[in-house]
């Protein structure tokens, strides 16, 4: 998939576990996996939101384009 | 919507399409006997179709037996597809009544494979009824050619496994949003 998901990056720079950054944002621990391993198909601004706010960084640091070859 | 009212009513649905399953196989079961063990002076069976067909010619030169004969081969092949529909839609309403989930493509397949032996068999056993009689008369010609409500659950079924299919695919994108 286009879209890589750099969470777990951002995680290990904040030292935060993922099941009190799943308590911080407010989805599940399956949920905030299938993000972190790029399983998900899509994200919710709300739920990008919770991340970037309970993370203290931007869309841009989690998210990173790679052009398909 | 109440759960229980909907699984006595698939209850009752699937002991109707399995009461008419048995239905179609003692029919059958009864043409089999009557055909090769008894001996009656006039065993006969009937294809009926509908009062006004869609395409339909008939020649006096073509005689009973060679209808009768055209019944015979294409009314058990009738019987034993219709039974086995009737058992398959018994089949999906009994997981309905064991509390499992319509939205599979499991189940959706089912119902698009019912809905396409539906629709062959409606197109196909005319024609292989009529080959038959004109095969067998030795001057005439016949031809028949209709489609029936068969046809019409068929496609509509088919509709249905393909909107069930949609709703899996649009749960599964929502499963998946986090």
């Amino acid at each position: 998939m286009p879209i890589v998901v750099r969470l777990d990056r951002v995680m290990a720079d904040r030292k935060i576990s993922l099941k009190d950054l799943a308590d911080d944002v407010g989805i599940s621990n399956v949920n905030l996996s299938k993000l972190k391993t790029g399983k998900a198909v899509a994200i919710r601004f709300s739920t990008l939101e919770a991340i970037c706010e309970a993370l203290d960084c931007q869309p841009g640091d989690i998210l990173e384009y790679e052009k398909e070859e | 919507m109440n759960i229980k009212r909907f699984r006595n009513v698939s209850k009752i649905l699937s002991l109707l399409l399995k009461s008419f399953g048995a239905l179609a196989i003692v029919a059958l079961l009864l043409i089999v006997v009557f055909s090769f063990f008894l001996e009656t002076d006039s065993p006969s069976v009937n294809v009926a179709f509908s009062e006004s067909p869609l395409f339909y010619f008939q020649d006096s030169r073509v005689t009973q037996a060679d209808y009768r004969l055209g019944a015979f081969i294409v009314a058990p092949v009738f019987l034993a597809i219709g039974s086995y529909i009737f058992f398959k839609g018994s089949f999906l309403f009994d997981r309905l009544v064991r509390g499992e989930t319509p939205f599979t493509y499991d189940f959706a397949e089912s119902v698009k494979w019912i809905s396409i032996i539906l629709i062959v068999t409606d197109i196909i056993l005319p024609l292989l009824y009529t080959l038959i009689v004109n095969l067998s008369a030795d001057e005439g010609f016949y031809f028949v050619f209709d489609l029936s409500s068969a046809f019409m659950i068929g496609l509509i079924l088919y509709i249905v496994s393909g909107i069930l299919k949609y709703g899996i695919s649009l749960q599964e994108l929502s499963d998946d949003t986090v």
